[in-house]
């Protein structure tokens, strides 16, 4: 005897579009983090120019930021340090971070005396920091 | 796919609303040498040749700069300083330059005797630095 076999009329559906909505949440996620990460520019300061800066492309990954605005205030991660808490990092990544692979890059305000920014070279070269640069603005003067 | 438009959307407003006002920074590099960081000084008779001092001494809220024994100053002292070492690295691109900078030159000042140096395209240039004043008795 045949049995009738009744047709699906629904096949099984497998719904998607949360999956892609919580990919490109994940995205986002990790596009504005990177981007943070990156630019650790919170606070503002007047760069100076300089017309033999160069991108940001060929910048190690495993830096620090040293942000010096124009009341001679020191601050990392957006954290006002001391002279001696940066010497102090410096002498810890040098014995975690091998030599030449770690970077610090001073933005520095433009109408900041040199005398402030020289110690922090001073800590750099201390520590056996040698990739020292300083955030410019493009540009001929 | 209404979902995926919207998020895509999102994501347009998103960089665009970012990218709006962000300002591009480029970085001057320098490289230190480490360890081992300061080397007596010479005396000016000892002094070997070929050896380019950069001087930028701050009086009076105003910079002057010294290159050996010539000196630049008033409102176009870099465009002279960047032509007279130009001219230098030209004939000699080997002279290692040392930049000396007074304690009160601003910075924009010290970069762009920096940045002159750069793109005169010398083999090496450095950073003379202050020995740091002594710590006080009992510290």
């Amino acid at each position: 005897m045949k049995v009738p076999v009744r047709p699906r009329q629904f096949g099984l559906s497998f719904n998607i579009t949360p999956l892609i909505d919580i990919v490109f949440l994940l995205v986002i996620f990790f596009l504005v983090a990177s981007h943070v990460a990156r630019s650790e520019s919170t606070e503002p300061v007047a760069l100076p120019t300089a017309s033999q800066g160069r991108d940001d492309v060929e910048s190690l990954p495993d830096r620090l930021v040293v942000t010096v605005t124009a009341d001679h205030r020191l601050h990392v991660a957006g954290q006002v340090v001391t002279l001696q808490d940066i010497e102090r990092v410096l002498s810890q990544r040098e014995n975690t971070t091998r030599a030449g692979q770690y970077e610090v890059r001073i933005r520095g305000d433009q109408r900041v005396p040199f005398r402030v920014v020289e110690p922090i070279m001073l800590a750099c070269a201390r520590a056996g920091i040698t990739r020292v640069g300083y955030a410019v603005l493009p540009g001929a003067h | 796919m209404t979902p995926m438009i919207d998020v895509v959307f999102l994501l347009l407003i998103f960089f665009v609303c970012a990218s709006v006002g962000q300002v591009r920074e480029s970085l001057l590099p320098t490289e230190l040498s480490g360890g081992a960081i300061s080397t007596p000084l010479a005396s000016e008779v000892e002094k070997p040749l070929g050896e380019a001092w950069v001087r930028l001494r701050r009086a009076e809220r105003e910079t002057r700069i010294e290159i050996e024994s010539r000196a630049f100053s008033g409102p176009e002292k870099f465009e002279q300083m960047a032509g007279f070492l130009a001219s230098l690295a030209a004939a000699a691109p080997e002279i290692p330059v040392i930049l000396d900078i007074d304690g009160e030159v601003p910075l924009e000042e010290a970069i762009r005797a920096y940045d002159a140096c750069r793109a005169a395209r010398f083999d090496s240039i450095h950073f003379a630095i202050d020995p740091p004043p002594p710590a006080p008795e009992g510290t």
